[in-house]
């Protein structure tokens, strides 16, 4: 298995930096980058290229519907080239409070919107001139001055594109058209609610499951017994709760969906039922320890240990490990502990 | 060059610009393409050494501004950084705002957001998207901008960026959001790309710098003085004084007509070439600098295929104004012309062989600057 870890540009930027720089001597193989409420991706991307020599650097994600696809792929070109082919592009939809509320942008189609984007970018990449009549995108613009044109910069199309996606559909095409998958909230006893729909669009491309780099996150944290075990969980069974409970809109909650498909549909609805009605506290109750260990990475060293011999039996490739820890050294800490225990795991 | 009681000059004096306006022109690089972007990071940073006050990275079509930049700020320590410029329609609004948070906050407080319409071939041709409505648009993007790094939620009535989304042309599920994250600065300079008077007028009413193009110092008050002293009639007692960034082509030498000649095709392609006929700003400013015939001629060449032809029109006495080209006594005499008009910022693309060479030519620069 890869190592993966992904950073916010928020708060501290040159602690944030540091962290990169330090996990890259680590051993980490790829940091990925949030497009955060507060930056972009791009930026601290830029950034990183040219103060990292080896670690792979992704957006995770680019926010589409935010940006052109053309300058999407301009982004990713020139991020390939200041890091030296180190960049993975990372896409994701995002959610409609996120791309209508702060971006005033229509929400609708995301499923078109990711394919139409993926092929405008594919053919940037290959430096074709771009010409693509799509339902949501008509590249020139039909009636303008404007004619097909191709980047002026050499074609690239080597890039590896990743999908962050949760829903069926969104899964088959990632296994269609994409170079690896980017999930969340993952279960690796639960991978084939996600595995059969990306194995149907990679077979539906003539592809298979094994062409797609799987990658998945989860927080990393080591208690050194079970008395610090039971502190951390409880305090995760809110967090989870939260998400469960408070994140999206009345109609959508991707990681209540998420934790439904897992097969925790009645806890997730009826944790949600609470949150919403004021009682958080009640909510987080009814979190089961399984709901928090399953999805995460969290335990004594050795519980850690076998739960990422599960992961990798379970067809991950690359796992995103998010180091629990107050300060800048306890992160790192984590993280190291962490990596030693992939290599023990081996993959 | 600045009549008594013009307009121009009296909103120069009101502003307290001139000769004692600040106490050192800045001088910016823009680096010439060379296609190999690491020998241009080497460049900016004996450029940062060589007295060189900000660097600006452009974006059209080849690659984007924001990477590179981002770059930079992890290479340099004092340089400001700027885009010259982000073409306003390839990303939202509020995706703008984050990007030069971003940028603000990976170069710790050294960025400056240019921003310009770009032209409807790349716009319409390349992003797809339709190339209408440059200034309410830009008008209603600095106000977003502005909003996001106040860390306002963000709520808009605008008629092109309407935020949250109205719920009859959405889903209905977008909430007014605010940045989680406290930027560096609340207020990032913004600096408009701008020649048409309408533009022009908004730039000066709205922006902290503005960037005109084929800047001509003893034509500005006659071009651009009515719509600076408009803008600036409703500019925001809190702005700073107008930024006018000008980019003069620049070479220091005694044979002024080989560097002149190097200058024609590309005052050539934008006069005769940048747009259809009646849809070209570059041949409309060259008119209003008062180069009627010539900037017809150019165009009828340039269109016709005849390029070679369309450069061997350009006027001579155009290029030798428009420009930083001559011996130095010649090149110092047309700083002080820019300066004489309200320039603040100086842009050039150091051009030589070598990059000692470019270095040198920076030193130089900032020299005859600051005797200026």
């Amino acid at each position: 298995m890869r190592t993966a870890t992904t950073v916010e540009p928020a708060g501290n930027w040159r602690e944030t930096m540091e962290f990169v720089v330090e996990a890259e001597k680590l051993g980490l193989d790829v940091c990925f980058v949030a497009e955060a409420w507060g930056s972009d991706a791009p930026s601290p991307l830029g950034y990183l290229a040219a103060r990292t020599d080896r670690i792979l650097l992704g957006s995770g994600i680019i926010q589409v519907g935010t940006r052109t696809p053309v300058a999407v792929a301009m982004a990713a070109l020139t991020l390939s080239e200041l890091s030296e082919g180190r960049f993975i592009l990372g896409l994701g939809s995002s959610g409609p409070q996120i791309i209508e509320g702060l971006h005033g942008v229509p929400f609708s189609r995301p499923l078109a919107r990711m394919r139409e984007t993926v092929a405008i970018i594919r053919q940037v990449f290959n430096g074709e001139k771009v010409d693509h009549q799509g339902v949501l995108f008509r590249i020139p613009l039909p009636n303008g001055d404007g004619r097909p044109m191709r980047l002026t910069m050499p074609p690239n199309p080597d890039i590896p594109l990743y999908l962050a996606t949760l829903s069926p559909r969104m899964l088959q095409l990632t296994g269609e058209v994409a170079d690896g998958w980017l999930g969340t909230s993952f279960v690796p006893e639960g991978a084939e609610a996600y595995f059969q729909h990306l194995r149907t669009g990679a077979e539906s491309a003539g592809r298979s499951l094994a062409d797609l780099d799987i990658c998945q996150g989860a927080e990393v944290c080591f208690a050194r017994d079970e008395v610090e075990l039971r502190e951390i969980l409880g305090r995760r069974k809110k967090e989870l709760a939260f998400s469960l409970g408070g994140m999206g809109s009345a109609g959508t909650n991707f990681y209540n969906d998420a934790y439904s498909r897992q097969g925790w549909a009645e806890v997730a609805a009826e944790v949600r039922t609470l949150w919403l009605a004021g009682r958080r506290d009640a909510a987080a109750g009814l979190v089961t320890d399984e709901m928090v260990l399953a999805t995460t990475l969290i335990g004594t060293e050795e519980m850690v240990r076998a739960r990422l011999a599960v992961w990798r039996d379970a067809g991950v490739t690359t796992v995103r490990l998010y180091p629990a820890g107050e300060t800048l050294s306890e992160r790192l800490e984590t993280l190291g502990r962490a990596l030693s225990l992939v290599q023990v795991v081996g993959g | 060059m600045l009549t008594n009681g013009s307009i121009y000059a009296t909103l120069l004096f009101n502003n307290g610009f001139g000769d004692q306006r600040r106490t050192a022109m800045r001088i910016a690089v823009v680096p010439g393409y060379s296609g190999d972007f690491l020998a241009t990071v080497q460049d900016i940073l004996d450029y940062e050494s060589a007295g060189a006050d900000m660097a600006f990275v452009p974006e059209v079509y080849t690659f984007d501004a924001v990477s590179q930049l981002g770059y930079l700020a992890a290479k340099t320590e004092r340089i400001e950084l700027g885009s010259g410029i982000l073409p306003i329609y390839t990303r939202t609004p509020s995706l703008l705002a984050m990007t030069a948070a971003g940028l603000d906050y990976v170069s710790g407080g050294r960025f400056t957001l240019g921003l310009g319409a770009s032209g409807p071939q790349v716009i319409e041709g390349f992003h797809g998207v339709p190339y209408d409505a440059p200034l309410a648009r830009t008008r209603e993007i600095v106000t977003i901008c502005r909003q996001v790094w106040r860390r306002e939620r963000v709520v808009q009535q605008g008629k092109h960026y309407p935020i949250p989304l109205p719920a009859d042309q959405g889903t209905g599920l977008g909430k007014p959001l605010k940045l989680i994250n406290h930027p560096v600065r609340d207020r990032i300079p913004i600096m408009i790309a701008s020649i048409g008077p309408r533009n022009v007028q908004l730039t000066a009413e709205i922006a902290e710098g503005w960037q005109p193009f084929f800047f001509l110092p003893e034509q500005a008050e006659q071009v651009w003085g009515e719509s600076l002293a408009a803008g600036h009639a409703r500019r925001d007692p809190e702005l700073p004084e107008l930024d006018i960034v000008v980019q003069p082509t620049l070479a220091i030498t005694d044979d002024p007509e080989a560097a002149y000649d190097r200058v024609r095709p590309t005052v050539a392609l934008y006069v005769g070439g940048m747009g259809a006929r009646g849809h070209n700003f570059y041949n409309d400013l060259a008119r209003r600098y008062g180069y009627e015939a010539e900037a017809e001629l150019i165009q009828d060449l340039y269109l016709a295929g005849k390029k070679a032809e369309a450069a061997a029109a350009v006027p001579h006495e155009l290029l030798e104004r428009i420009s930083l080209i001559g011996p130095e006594g010649h090149v110092r005499e047309r700083i002080a012309a820019m300066r004489s008009a309200g320039v603040s910022t100086i842009t050039i693309t150091p051009l030589a062989p070598t990059r000692a060479e470019r270095v040198k030519l920076v030193e130089r620069m900032r020299q005859l600057v600051d005797e200026v």
